[in-house]
């Protein structure tokens, strides 16, 4: 059998909290995303087309819907028989140290054995919350190039957003000279994605080193890739150029949404050399009423829309009533929208039933927000959404 | 139905030649991301059964291609699932006329799991059949047959089989007619029978020189086996002209037989194609339709169906249409009536006129 060359661990234990209501009960790469698919597709999905069948996904906050969503792995094609996908969530062991994962570097940490089960020659480290097309291939061709004994994926990020990344400076053949985690004066304005690329024997010597080291975060871009250029080894930050975006908070999940709606998007879904595969259910195609109205807007399968939606994103088997009008919104599946209801700015979560007449939006212009299951019913004095569970807009 | 085998029998004349000679009826595509063999194996499949033999096609490529392992219908299992029962070389050769002989010599996939009942469905009729219930049914009448048929609201055209069926369910003939009348039973080509009965019988017939299994052997057989009808009530339709499947078609926009074709529960199961949802542009206007994933609509659409992956320009106008996968409507053409094969491209500013009785039928470019 043919060894592995590159093993990839995803980060997916994250809870994702300035994403409120959305994450209560789910990590954050499962949250939903576009119409039909879950963030930690894109990265999966990544994985498969770049050549690389063995993946490890590291879990932790809330994992049952995620565990179930991922499976053996086969709606990403990540269930071969060289390979496949391994679910990596805590456990118990006589080691004392065993615990929770206490931080990125950690949950590695704690499955060095499987590293060693597989013995890969390199380790990609890739966080399963980030929606991006990135052929990791390249980066993988970049960092053996160099002889690297490290490889950070890198992007150029607007000058005034640089203080919310780790930012690093580096030499004109892009190995890193200096790596500050979110500057206050950044001196460049190249961004850490927040991937990376170890071979196997550094991975393992600098990450045994970080686990001993009681002052340490356990955190790659706080800790681990600093260690790296402490030690003088050779760190190369590989530019990625693209669609990226780390959707942290409620406002960028609802814009990377509308984003797909342009119509050229950054990010292209209809890429037949580049599918972005998910968990697809069994449904028909959508159905248009007769006085149906759609414009600017995506709609998935098993979607009954007889009213009027407009640039929105619109999930599987949801159905929007004659005389429901949909406005900038995103509608998660099986949601009801019912006759003479309008959504204007939203994301409303899976099956909410919005009963008729009712208005779901914030006055002050920001997103609102419906979590799962919830019920919204028209309120005769004021325009305001009211909702009996999940927490309706501010 | 863990104890019921399937056998779909798709060795029938292709009655679409204007839109695709080597296309088998049974690899149509249909209601916008399926073909019409997934309706009966979906049908079978949501029943439990577990087996199920298909009686390819002279042109079998087409319905490999899209069955492939039976993964998507769960049926690629390690010792039951999915059985390919190809044509002979003289029979592809030499074409038999019959069912008979197709199922004579593939007797082994009838006794080899030693199951008790075995059912047998065409892929000529649209329908979504709740197997458990003719099972039920099967088994209440303590039957040796059951078949499935349709009383038809109104009169049909084209040839079909058809029951009669006395008060208490017990088929009483089964003759061939050149059109059904208002009020008849028509034969939905599927039905339920014990795999003893059946082996014995098709062994008998075929020694006997007999072709047609359900006149020559149920049909003869009335007095002797206990022959009785399951009533199906929901839509159904049979496609053995380009009308009909025109009209089956667009049946769909009408929303009460679009959720009697997909009932919840009843899933109709096809290959997954791993498109994004389709997007309407600022300038989209888009009525009655039915529309799969994959799809990009800058023009105007009304009354009509799309496939996976269609593209309509601007300006573009498609009406009472159904425009098949990967198909490419330039910008400002107008497509009224018309039903376009895959991959094919009408140029911009094309003009294409049907009629409903008669659609223009687009036949398909290139081959895959």
């Amino acid at each position: 059998m043919r060894k592995t060359e590159c093993l990839a661990m995803i980060l997916a234990g994250g809870k994702g909290s300035r994403l409120g209501v959305l994450t209560k009960n789910l990590a954050k790469p499962g949250v939903l995303f576009g119409g039909k698919y879950r963030i930690i597709d894109f990265t999966l999905s990544n994985c498969r087309h770049s050549g690389i069948n063995t993946v490890g996904i590291l879990t932790q906050y809330q994992p049952l819907e995620l565990n179930w969503y991922i499976g053996n792995g086969s709606s990403w094609d990540l269930d071969s028989i060289s390979g496949g996908t391994f679910v990596l969530p805590p456990y118990m062991s006589d080691d004392a140290e065993s615990q929770w994962y206490q931080g990125t570097a950690d949950a590695i940490y704690q499955n060095l054995n499987f590293i060693d089960m597989i013995d890969p020659e390199y380790v990609l480290v890739l966080s399963g919350d980030h929606i991006y097309s990135m052929n990791y291939a390249k980066m993988l061709a970049f960092h053996i190039k160099h002889h690297a004994a490290a490889t950070v994926g890198t992007l150029r990020v607007p000058w005034n957003e640089a203080s919310r990344f780790g930012i690093m400076k580096t030499d004109g053949n892009m190995r890193i000279q200096q790596f500050e985690e979110k500057p206050e004066n950044p001196k460049s304005n190249l961004a850490s994605m927040g991937i990376y690329i170890f071979n196997k024997g550094i991975l393992k010597k600098f990450l045994k080193a970080d686990a001993k080291d009681k002052a340490s975060e356990h955190d790659f871009g706080k800790n681990v890739i600093p260690a790296l250029l402490e030690a003088k080894e050779s760190v190369y930050a590989y530019p990625f150029e693209g669609y990226w975006k780390d959707v942290g908070t409620i406002e960028s999940l609802w814009q990377a949404n509308m984003d797909l709606l342009a119509d050229e998007p950054a990010l292209s879904l209809n890429d037949k050399h580049w599918r972005v595969y998910s968990g697809n259910q069994v449904l028909p195609p959508h159905y248009l009423g007769p006085d149906s109205s759609v414009k600017s807007s995506l709609i998935a399968e098993g979607s009954q829309i007889l009213g009027s939606v407009n640039h929105s994103v619109i999930f599987y088997n949801v159905t929007i009533a004659a005389g429901a009008k949909v406005s900038d919104a995103v509608i998660m599946p099986g949601t009801v929208i019912e006759s003479g209801a309008r959504v204007e700015k939203a994301i409303v979560g899976e099956r909410c039933h919005i009963y008729a007449g009712t208005k779901i939006a914030n006055a002050d212009g920001s997103v609102a927000v419906l979590g799962n299951d919830a019920e919204a019913y028209p309120v005769s004095a004021a325009n305001e959404p009211q909702a009996d569970k999940g927490g309706a807009g501010k | 139905m863990k104890d019921t085998i399937g056998l779909i029998n798709m060795q029938v004349d292709n009655p679409l030649k204007e839109l695709n000679e080597d296309r088998p009826l049974a690899a149509m595509p249909f209601a916008g991301k399926y073909r019409l063999m997934d309706f009966v194996l979906s049908g079978m499949v949501n029943a439990g059964i577990e087996t199920v033999g298909l009686l390819l096609p002279k042109h079998a490529r087409p319905v490999l291609d899209h069955v492939r392992s039976g993964k998507e219908w769960n049926l690629a299992h390690k010792d039951d699932g999915l059985f390919y029962l190809p044509m002979e070389v003289d029979e592809i050769a030499q074409p038999v006329t019959g069912d008979i002989g197709a199922y004579y010599r593939n007797l082994r996939f009838a006794e080899v799991g030693s199951k008790r009942y075995l059912v047998l469905s065409y892929c000529r009729t649209l329908h979504n059949i709740d197997y458990d219930r003719v099972l039920h049914s099967h088994r209440q009448h303590n039957a040796d047959v059951t078949l499935v048929y349709k009383k038809l609201p109104e009169a049909r055209p084209g040839k079909a089989y058809v029951v009669n069926v006395a008060a208490d369910g017990r088929i009483t003939g089964i003759a061939e007619k050149d059109k059904v009348a208002a009020g008849e039973n028509l034969f939905m080509e599927a039905l339920l029978i014990d795999c003893n009965i059946f082996t014995n019988a098709v062994r008998q017939a075929y020694a006997q020189g007999k072709q047609n299994f359900f006149t020559e052997v149920i049909g003869a057989e009335l007095k002797r086996l206990r022959v009785f009808g399951y009533g199906y009530s929901s839509y159904a339709a049979r496609i053995t002209s380009i009308p009909d499947y025109y009209k089956a078609s667009l049946d769909l926009l009408n929303l009460d037989n679009l959720r009697t074709v997909f009932k919840p529960g009843l899933h109709i199961r096809t290959k997954i194609k791993d498109e994004a949802p389709a997007k309407y542009m600022e300038e989209a206007l888009a009525r009655n339709c039915i529309i799969a994933n994959g799809c990009v609509i800058e023009g105007q659409v009304e009354n009509s169906i799309l496939f996976r992956n269609v593209r309509v320009g601007k300006n573009a106008c498609v009406k009472n249409s159904v425009i098949m996968q990967r198909a490419v409507i330039g910008e400002d053409a107008q497509v009224d009536c018309v039903i376009c094969d895959k991959n094919v491209l009408i140029q911009p500013e094309a003009v294409l006129q049907g009629t409903k009785d008669k659609p223009l039928c687009i036949a398909k470019y290139g081959d895959k």
